[in-house]
């Protein structure tokens, strides 16, 4: 459905926010993982057509979107990552607005979606008055409003409490049986329980791009966990990569990173991701 | 297509029409236009022709009302309705409008047809206005067309050309910020000084030139020497002589004055050709989000060339650490004021050192130079929490934000007498009642500036009224009322008292709206 082609965006001499990322994608959740500044948001802002690629080809059902931009635009929802709302208009008024610029006419479309992201009884009071949680509802139904083929989703779940990312979740999840879901986050565990391939993004170029199994299944017998006192926490953090550490006590449990045991009592555990 | 636009326009009526700002923007213009048409009981007339009263009937009052509001919606009818690309940034909508397959014409058209039709309802505010007025001080019965005439062939071109540029300025990346302000400022104040002399050279008849005649100036003053053989008119608010007859306007409109009026019209659509082509559609590339927080300015790049100057002040933030309670936080409010503007400190010094050495005369000049250096900064200090984010944090200081507010007008007043300060330790000194003048003046506009930078969130409103004012001030030269900061020197007691009076009260008001805004 999809198709990056050997896309690198450029700023000025020095910066360069995406390096030479090719990707072929169909349908199902793709977590686009990274730090801050990996490129992410660069990659999503050209696959939604802000920007345009300094260099490469991004296709969508073969159609180059840097010649014909709407050929994608009509099938593409669209939440980013510093998503807002203009204060004075309601729930309603605000979709319908959408709508109108997505060319959607179905009237019964908002009413439906507005259920499906559980805001049906907020849909008359005004955005201004949302939590975050409830405007990032508001904005997935924004951008779900043209049942797009592709819906693109930016760092969805930050500031949003457990249970409104556990929602986030199984909603996007959902949605990747019929559609090409792109998320971009860098907490993990959000991509965990629903990406069925993860990509993985360092200082702009793609570094993995494989299914979550198989990324663990490198990672298989690379990981360890020892409970420790505090001062072989110290010398275990200076000579092996400290994954997690729980305190238990005088005692700490640490999970590392290490081809082999990094000490004695070290017990091999299930990576995850 | 139709229906988009019809519900984009829609969705621009319900932004702007929905913000507090609208209301009181609304009410201003039925005080601005009542007060606008003197009271004939006064002695004095709207529109005079030598010294005969013209009739307030509603050709006269269209007429008169039409050209003194085409004055005031040419300047701030732009201000009212630019900025809606930095809205969509700031509220984080631009990136949904890019991605969604409405073409940039389309989106660029609804949002000129939503600025028009939103300074449209400002205007039927203008004709209810009239309306009444006519009924307590005019004569003959009430025309709404005839109004609604006049209005939309003198002032509809006026509101397209300001709705014109303004999106010529939000579509273009580098006019988004203050640069586009004070360049549209320079523009309009073009119009009037250069009022093209071309027109109006002692002619009875209108020549082709007229269709660039936006505000509809030439085009009145040629219509009158056709009506009454003289250049000896005015409209404003004159005196009269009531032995004079007085006169009518009974048919102003003739075929050939409106062809020209929608040739004009039709010319005010050409700054959309160029926002066309330069729009920025909200991509990364050329807008970011964080631009939109942070205004893009002439001011900015000065700012920047002149960093070093704020080296003067950085030992405050650390005397302002060691000095208790308000006073020290007052004081970091300057520190930070002066070294977020060191262009303001490099301009103090300078205009410091004028003040002190010109000769008395020149004092006036120093007077204004001091105050528009002041307002640019001024205009910010209330804003400048909620454009960086901080309005939380600072709320959260002891005294909370009731004392933050207090704090900041203070702050506002004390930068206005350090700029104003060597002129007005010297008007201390051989005219007090002009220093009174200045200082009441200062306390009355730091309220306003306070007032509308919390009430508003822009220090924009207070710097185009300010600005205005100022121009004004400079045209009135002898009415005591307009002489706000003594700089025309006809300054009385009682403008005084009354410039003294408004502060307090706009500190009051001001009160009000911070409390209610925390509160909320």
């Amino acid at each position: 459905m999809l198709e990056i082609e050997h896309v690198t965006k450029t700023y000025g001499r020095d910066v360069t926010a995406v390096n030479d990322v090719s990707l072929a994608l169909g349908t199902g959740v793709v977590g686009l993982i990274g730090h801050n500044g990996a490129g992410k948001t660069t990659l999503m802002q050209m696959i939604a057509t802000l920007t345009r690629p300094t260099s490469g080809r991004i296709r969508f059902r073969g159609t180059d979107i840097r010649d014909q931009p709407d050929a994608i635009r009509r099938r593409l929802g669209y939440l980013p990552q510093d998503f807002g709302v203009y204060p004075h208009l309601t729930a309603r008024e605000f979709l319908q607005y959408l709508a109108a610029l997505k060319g959607v006419n179905d009237a019964t479309r908002i009413s439906r979606l507005l259920e499906m992201v559980n805001l049906r009884e907020h849909a008359d009071r005004l955005a201004a008055t949302f939590s975050g949680g409830m405007r990032q509802r508001l904005g997935i139904a924004q951008a779900l409003l043209n049942d797009p083929d592709i819906l693109i989703v930016d760092e969805p779940t930050a500031g949003l409490d457990p249970e409104e990312r556990l929602r986030f979740r199984h909603l996007l999840a959902e949605l990747g049986y019929e559609k090409l879901v792109i998320v971009s986050t860098h907490i993990v565990s959000d991509i965990e329980s629903m990406a069925d391939r993860i990509a993985v993004m360092r200082e702009g170029r793609l570094v993995a791009f494989e299914s979550p199994e198989d990324i663990l299944q490198q990672a298989r017998g690379q990981v360890w966990q020892a409970t420790v006192n505090a001062e072989q926490v110290a010398l275990l953090s200076a000579n092996s990569r400290v994954l997690h550490a729980q305190r238990q006590g005088a005692m700490t449990t640490l999970r590392l990173a290490q081809p082999m045991a990094p000490c004695r009592g070290a017990e091999a555990v299930e990576p995850s991701l | 297509m139709f229906r988009l636009i019809g519900i984009m326009v829609q969705n621009e009526l319900r932004i702007r029409t929905r913000r507090a700002s609208t209301l009181v923007t609304l009410l201003l213009v039925v005080i601005v236009s009542w007060s606008m048409v003197a009271d004939p009981a006064s002695g004095q007339s709207m529109i005079t022709v030598g010294k005969s009263a013209v009739q307030y009937n509603s050709s006269a009052l269209a007429v008169g009302s039409a050209v003194l509001a085409g004055i005031l919606f040419g300047l701030f009818g732009f201000y009212l309705v630019r900025g809606r690309s930095r809205d969509d940034l700031i509220h984080g909508m631009g990136a949904v409008l890019a991605s969604t397959p409405v073409s940039n014409t389309i989106m660029l058209f609804a949002r000129w047809l939503g600025a028009v039709t939103f300074l449209c309802v400002l205007v039927l505010a203008l004709t209810a206005t009239m309306l009444a007025v006519q009924w307590v001080r005019g004569v003959g019965p009430l025309q709404p067309l005839i109004y609604l005439q006049t209005y939309a062939l003198l002032l509809l071109p006026t509101l397209m050309l300001a709705a014109s540029i303004a999106v010529l300025c939000d579509a273009c990346a580098p006019l988004m910020g203050k640069r586009g302000d004070v360049l549209y400022f320079a523009f309009w104040l073009g119009q009037f000084s250069a009022m093209p002399a071309e027109l109006t050279k002692r002619a009875e008849q209108t020549s082709g030139l007229a269709a660039i005649d936006v505000s509809g100036l030439a085009t009145v003053v040629i219509r009158f020497r056709q009506l009454f053989h003289t250049d000896g008119f005015s409209i404003g608010g004159q005196a009269v002589d009531p032995s004079r007859p007085v006169l009518l306007i009974d048919q102003f409109w003739t075929g050939e004055l409106i062809t020209m009026r929608i040739l004009c019209a039709c010319l005010t659509l050409l700054p959309l050709l160029p926002a066309l082509f330069l729009f920025h559609r909200y991509s990364p590339d050329h807008v970011k989000g964080t631009h939109a927080r942070r205004p893009l300015s002439l001011l900015a790049m000065v700012n920047r060339l002149l960093r070093p100057a704020s080296r003067l002040v950085r030992p405050l933030f650390a005397v302002a650490c060691r000095v208790p309670g308000i006073a020290g936080q007052a004081l970091a409010d300057i520190a930070l004021a002066l070294a977020a503007n060191p262009a303001a400190v490099a301009a103090m010094v300078v205009i410091g050192a004028l003040g002190m050495l010109v000769e008395p005369a020149a004092l006036d000049g120093v007077a204004v130079a001091a105050m528009a250096c002041w307002a640019i900064v001024a205009s910010d200090i209330t804003v400048r929490d909620y454009q960086s984010a901080t309005e939380s944090m600072t709320a959260a200081a002891p005294g909370g934000a009731a004392r933050r507010y207090a704090r900041q007008l203070a702050v506002t007043l004390l930068l206005g007498l350090l700029c104003g300060a060597p002129v007005l330790v010297r008007w201390l000194a051989h005219a007090p009642l002009r220093a009174a003048a200045m200082f009441t003046g200062l306390l009355a506009l730091s309220a306003a500036a306070s007032l509308l930078g919390r009430a508003t969130r822009t220090g924009r409103t207070f710097l185009a009224l300010f600005l205005f004012g100022l121009y004004l001030s400079t045209q009135i030269t002898f009415m005591p009322w307009w002489d706000v900061i003594g700089a025309n020197g006809v300054a009385t007691a009682q403008s005084v008292s009354v410039q003294l009076a408004a502060g307090v009260m706009l500190f009051a008001l001001g009160y009000v709206v911070n409390y209610r805004k925390a509160t909320q």
